[in-house]
């Protein structure tokens, strides 16, 4: 009865850090993917970082389903079961957006040596440092909730500048004249695909302050 | 003796429909099953009613003069009121069932004493209002005093819950010493017991009643929920704190009505109107319709019996 009413949320909280280490090392790989197949190529480096992407998002989903499992014995009230697993699936969200960027880049060979200025790098630097926020709020929502609510709410702004990065980056594209205009499109939707990381970064930020509300009364 | 059937029928009703407020929230939230919710809310009910029910039946005695065969009568008028307003899922109080079948029982067979009726109306509505003040204040005093400290889900989830326990025990305590005069107060102005065991008698049937309340105890539990877990709480344990007071001054009260003040509280912390017009209207007609179709019963079952 004691052990129901207390919740098992000591194994929920560490199976939650470790989940979102492993969406961390797919973005990561999944990012430096992409920047060395535009440097140099269809490497063996691609490949390695490749599968690495691939790995740490599949090991997510089994760390997901095995917070989902603890969740249904159901020692927690169902609100907070419910949002804990729209939670995993945000989380998830962010693997695999990540995932479909570079299988779109490195599996069709899409030619980014058009990126080579550092803006692209500066975008992918600033969703990492984004996502990094997100990791802490995550890791703090069980133990300390004003802390993870102060880390959520940083999330927007850097969301805004990733943001204006991504329309720096097309408005340089759109001035290039050698590249045709479906090329323009292409290249601005691919952007905007990696912009989109940032939107749902941010989604989950707001997805934990809503969380964090609806427990605090 | 057989004239106890009518009461034991009322216990009942009372029991299956005006229980759900207790334990409700907590096994709709899966704190609680419902099979221990009965168990617990039965339990403590009996207790409530033998150790605190006695003002409430006095109430009822100081209304109108009380024969066994009016008691019968007002027993089964208030029950078929309670009954037919449920099968037509309109909003329903035993105690002011209990009333008006009161009234038109004593119209035809008894005396009446009038003067007596007015503090149980004001006693009526000043159960939302009253639960509306304490659960405005609960929730206030959280917000100052708690809210800054409950970091710690884990921490909050367990007093939470633990919450629900406790308040749906003291629900149920205050429930059996508020309304078990429904159930025998009638009798017991009609010498049929004396208060301590009608009270008995009067807890163990509501108690009984319980165990026919999933399906309500779920559809207002659920409806409580749709606020946060812990406003929920607050609003439990509102209604009965409200209900207890209302038990020490000794006039049974409608405790759907106490749930529904106490989640305005709430709203108007929050700064948002949770009273609708349609809950403004069930309310009024528990005021007005319930004693007016169970006081038509009570005279048409005193045509019929006397």
């Amino acid at each position: 009865m004691f052990k129901s009413l207390w919740g098992k949320f000591d194994d929920i909280e560490k199976l939650f850090i470790k989940l979102s280490n492993l969406i961390e090392t797919s973005l990561d790989s999944s990012f430096e993917a992409v920047k060395e197949f535009r440097d140099n190529g269809s490497t063996e480096l691609v490949d390695e970082l490749y599968k690495k992407t691939h790995q740490a998002e599949t090991e997510a989903d089994e760390v997901g389903r095995e917070i989902v499992d603890i969740i249904l014995e159901g020692s927690l009230l169902p609100n907070t079961r419910g949002d804990l697993m729209n939670l995993i699936d945000n989380l998830d969200d962010i693997a695999d957006h990540a995932e479909r960027i570079m299988d779109s880049i490195v599996i069709i060979g899409v030619d980014v040596s058009i990126f080579n200025g550092n803006e692209l790098d500066k975008m992918f630097d600033l969703i990492k440092k984004q996502y990094k926020i997100l990791k802490e709020a995550v890791s703090s929502l069980f133990k300390n909730m004003d802390l993870a609510l102060g880390k959520a709410a940083k999330l927007e702004a850097l969301e805004s500048e990733i943001d204006d990065l991504e329309n720096d980056i097309k408005r340089k594209l759109a001035a290039i004249d050698e590249l045709e205009m479906a090329e323009k499109i292409a290249y601005s939707n691919l952007i905007s695909e990696i912009g989109y990381l940032a939107d749902i970064i941010e989604n989950v930020g707001e997805k934990i302050e809503i969380f964090i509300a609806v427990r605090k009364g | 003796m057989w004239e106890i059937s009518s009461g034991l029928f009322l216990g009942g009703t009372l029991g299956a429909n005006d229980t759900s407020n207790v334990f409700g929230t907590a096994v709709a939230t899966k704190v609680l099953t419902f099979e221990n919710a009965v168990a617990l809310t039965s339990l403590f009910v009996v207790i409530g009613a033998f150790l605190e029910g006695e003002r409430g039946i006095a109430t009822y005695s100081l209304l109108a003069d009380h024969s066994l065969i009016s008691a019968f009568i007002t027993s089964l008028a208030a029950a078929l009121t309670v009954s037919l307003m449920t099968y037509l899922s309109l909003p329903v109080s035993t105690s002011q069932a209990v009333v008006g079948a009161i009234i038109g029982s004593a119209v035809i067979a008894g005396e009446l004493y009038l003067n007596n009726l007015s503090p149980i109306i004001i006693a009526w509505v000043l159960t939302p209002v009253g639960a509306l003040v304490i659960s405005f204040l609960l929730y206030k005093l959280y917000l100052i005093f708690l809210e800054e400290r409950m970091t710690n889900i884990q921490k909050l989830e367990f007093y939470i819950k633990v919450g629900l326990i406790i308040s749906g025990i003291y629900g149920a305590y205050s429930l059996g010493a508020n309304n078990v005069a429904n159930v025998v107060g009638v009798y017991v102005a009609a010498d049929l017991f004396d208060p301590q065991i009608g009270s008995l008698i009067g807890g163990m049937s509501i108690g009984l009643g319980v165990i026919y309340s999933k399906r309500v105890m779920y559809t207002v539990g659920n409806k409580i929920t749709t606020l946060t877990p812990l406003t929920a709480l607050i609003a439990v344990f509102s209604h009965s704190i409200t209900l207890y007071i209302y038990a020490r001054i000794g006039i049974p009260v409608s405790s759907s009505q106490a749930i529904v003040g106490a989640v305005i509280g709430i709203g108007l912390v929050k700064g948002m109107n949770m009273l609708d017009w349609q809950m403004a209207k069930k309310i009024l007609f528990g005021w007005i319709g319930t004693p007016s179709v169970a006081a038509v019963l009570g005279i048409i079952l005193s045509f019929v019996f006397l």
